[in-house]
Order: structure tokens, then C-alpha cells, then sequence
């Protein structure tokens, strides 16, 4: 999904709000903030739905609303989106709770999809290509990365279901090894960028061989 | 209370509906009485940088856990029983004289959370997210981390299952300190990338 989640390159953001090691404090500011986080795992537990699909939830608020909402609001609202879609509440009784409207992430444009079957198989040293992918489900390739080549440093020893498809609640989701790709920092960004390198961990169905 | 940003709907603050959302769950019976709150306490008091400090010192006083750190992260951190929730394949990244290694994630905010702890809002902030793997020598400059230009630096972006923590020099002055020592100065930010260990 191109959407505004994806920022990595993105040009015109100010500084970063931090001096390395300032006292930045406990991981939460407001006991509220815990509760995003502690609904993943409710979710997650009860099996309503996976982290993954917490991931789409957010992707998919709508941009103007993601982009002026605050990190953990945004996942209590990506949290109580999911538990409506899947029925184990009602934007109702939201509403209700609240007495104002309970706005909720947009509804996916996409069923999501299985990993390839014919996949290839790589190894640590081998030239890899990110598939000239566009697809309007859940990914976890970002958009720099797309179409351009690296070299794999690593490959897992675990594997883990395909996102595009436990992504979206779907049952086809295979399993399959990640893979380390890392990329010159002149093949991303040509000349306008400082980084000598930078490496993104891939789904194997996302390559191909260069 | 209510929000009224421009441009956004009109709704409750975020903490009036992330209240009312918890309530809503516990009602109807999907969420137990203390859900949250227990899961509050392990994310402030279990998952922690001095875990990640701890691991960083040992690898620097024992040559063979560093050897295990940087071949099976995963392994070397499951000896200290510090696996968990966002961090159960662990990858140590080794930085010399010549790289620096640097962690984001910057379709979200994916972090090691039991060994460095849940992301600070910087590391989650749009800034960082937009501009570390395109300039992240002018962005630690920014944050007051100066790396020389010979050394290049690889922004490593979380984008799977893989967790990551850096694994920093050594510094000068620090021969002959404990472990417990050492860990001190190993931050939350020198894990993240964004700090170098400072011994005086």
C-alpha cells in the first residue's frame, strides 16, 4: 500500500526532536498510552486478529488524520477499527462510550494476497532484485527499495508467515526466511542522500534474482 | 475535553477514547480486569536498555560471547533469558572502526522491545523515520553524534521479524573496567545506533 505510513526518503521534515542520550523518560507519558499496545496483545491472544493486520489497521487511517495523530493514539484507533471489523464490537458502542463521533481507519482496498509459489531461493552474497511490485494491500517493503538491486548479508534461520496475507486475516499465508539486503546508499537516493548503505529485511517472494 | 484539530473530525481526546475502548472490552467481556495494566508493568519494568547494556558488556569482556552475540544474536540473548514479544530473533550488529550501524523502522516503529526497552517518541517521530536512511550523518550530527567521514555508516531499517541491537566500539579509556562498569555507559541510544559509549 503506497500510503503515507511509508516516509523513509520523504524530503522536507525538520530535525529530530532529541539529543542523543537526553533523559527522554518512561516508554509511556499518560497510563492511557498503554492501552493500544495492551489491545494488540488482547487481540493477538484471543486470536481476533494478528500484529500484522494492527500494522494494515494503522496504514490504512485516513492520511490527513495519521499524519496529525500522535503515535499510540493512533494504535488505540487501529485497535478498536480491527475489533469492529471483526465483530467483537461496534463503532455504536464507541460512540456511546464517548458521546462524539469515534472516526475509525478506512477499509482496506485490497483482500490481500498469498506468497508466491515459485519463489527462488537466496543465499548470503547473491545479487537480489526487488520485484517492480505495486499492490494496494499490506507490504513490508518500503518504497525506496522498490525495483533496486543489493546484496543479501543474511538469511534467517526462522520463518514466519507471508504479511501480505496474515496481514489481512487470510489463511494462505505460508511461511518463508527474510532476507538482508543491503543496498549502496548512491543506488536509492543517487547523489542526494549521506548514507553509505542501508539494509532492508525482505520476504523472499519480494525478490528476485538480479 | 474534546479534540478539535483542524481538519480532523470532531471526537473525544485520545485518552477519553482509549478509555472508553478498554471499558467497551471489559463489558462485554473480552478483556479481564487488569489486561492492560499487567502488560503496562512488564513494558515499563522488564523490557529495558539495561539488557541490551548488559549483553554489550559481557560481549566486550569475553570474546567468545561476542563471537555467539554477532553468529546467533538470537541464542546469546536467550542464555539471559531476555527473549520476548518483538524480540525473538535477535541480530547484533558490529560496528569498527570503519561502520557504524544505526536502527530504525520506518514504516512504524519496530524495536527490540525486551532488550532496549519500548521506542522513545523520537525514534517514532516522522523526522526520524523520513530522514534517517537518507541522511543519517547530517541527522546524528543533528543529534549530536559526529561520525567521521571515513566511516561509513549503514542504517539498517526493521522492516520483517528480525530485531535488532548495535553492538558499539569499545571505547578508549575503559580498559580494566568491570562488566558492571562498562554496562553504565552503554545507553539506549548506543543501541539504537545514535549514540557512541563515552567513558569519562
Amino acid at each position: 500500500m503506497d500510503g503515507i505510513h511509508d516516509l523513509a526518503g520523504m524530503q522536507g521534515f525538520g530535525r529530530v526532536d532529541h539529543i542523543a542520550d537526553a533523559d527522554v523518560g518512561g516508554p509511556f507519558h499518560h497510563d492511557w498510552e498503554a492501552i493500544g499496545y495492551g489491545g494488540i496483545f488482547l487481540g493477538v491472544e484471543k486470536g481476533i486478529f494478528s500484529i500484522d493486520e494492527v500494522r494494515h489497521a494503522v496504514e490504512r487511517l485516513e492520511p490527513l488524520y495519521y499524519l496529525m495523530t500522535p503515535y499510540y493514539e493512533r494504535y488505540v484507533v487501529g485497535v478498536a477499527s480491527l475489533l469492529v471489523e471483526k465483530g467483537v464490537l461496534t463503532q455504536d458502542e464507541l460512540v456511546a462510550a464517548t458521546g462524539k463521533p469515534f472516526p475509525l481507519a478506512r477499509p482496506a482496498l485490497s483482500q490481500g494476497r498469498a506468497p508466491r509459489q515459485d519463489r527462488s531461493l537466496f543465499a548470503v552474497g547473491d545479487r537480489v532484485r526487488v520485484r517492480d511490485d505495486h499492490f494496494a494491500g499490506h507490504v513490508r517493503y518500503p518504497a525506496y527499495c522498490r525495483g533496486k538491486v543489493g546484496t543479501v548479508t543474511h538469511r534467517t534461520s526462522a520463518q514466519w508467515p507471508f504479511p501480505d496475507a496474515i496481514g489481512h486475516g487470510r489463511n494462505d499465508c505460508g511461511s518463508e526466511p527474510t532476507l538482508h539486503v543491503e543496498f549502496a546508499g548512491a543506488d536509492l537516493w543517487g547523489d542526494d542522500t549521506d548514507a553509505s548503505a542501508v539494509v532492508v529485511d525482505l520476504f523472499e517472494t519480494y525478490l528476485e534474482p538480479a | 475535553m474534546h479534540d478539535n484539530r483542524p481538519g480532523l473530525p470532531l471526537q473525544a481526546s485520545a485518552e477519553e477514547r482509549a478509555r472508553a475502548l478498554y471499558q467497551v472490552l471489559k463489558d462485554k467481556g473480552v478483556a479481564a480486569d487488569g489486561f492492560v495494566e499487567g502488560w503496562q508493568k512488564v513494558f515499563e519494568e522488564d523490557f529495558s536498555p539495561r539488557r541490551g547494556a548488559e549483553l554489550v558488556a559481557r560481549a566486550w569482556t569475553d570474546p567468545d560471547f561476542r563471537d555467539l552475540l554477532l553468529s546467533d544474536g538470537t541464542a546469546a540473548v536467550g542464555q539471559y533469558g531476555y527473549l520476548g514479544p518483538q524480540g525473538e530473533y535477535i541480530v547484533a550488529l558490529d560496528d569498527s572502526a570503519s561502520v557504524k550501524h544505526v536502527v530504525t523502522c520506518t514504516l512504524c516503529s519496530c524495536t527490540a522491545w525486551p532488550i532496549l526497552g519500548l521506542p522513545p517518541t523520537w525514534y517514532k517521530s516522522f523526522e526520524y523515520r523520513a530522514r534517517i536512511c537518507r541522511e543519517p550523518r547530517k541527522v546524528l550530527a543533528e543529534m549530536g553524534t559526529d561520525i567521521p567521514a571515513e566511516v561509513a555508516i549503514k542504517v539498517y531499517d526493521t522492516t520483517a521479524e528480525t530485531r535488532y541491537m548495535v553492538l558499539p566500539v569499545r571505547p578508549e579509556g575503559t580498559g580494566g573496567w568491570s562488566a558492571e562498569q562498562l554496562a553504565q555507559i552503554v545507553t539506549k541510544d548506543c543501541l539504537i545506533g545514535v549514540a557512541l559509549p563515552k567513558a569519562g
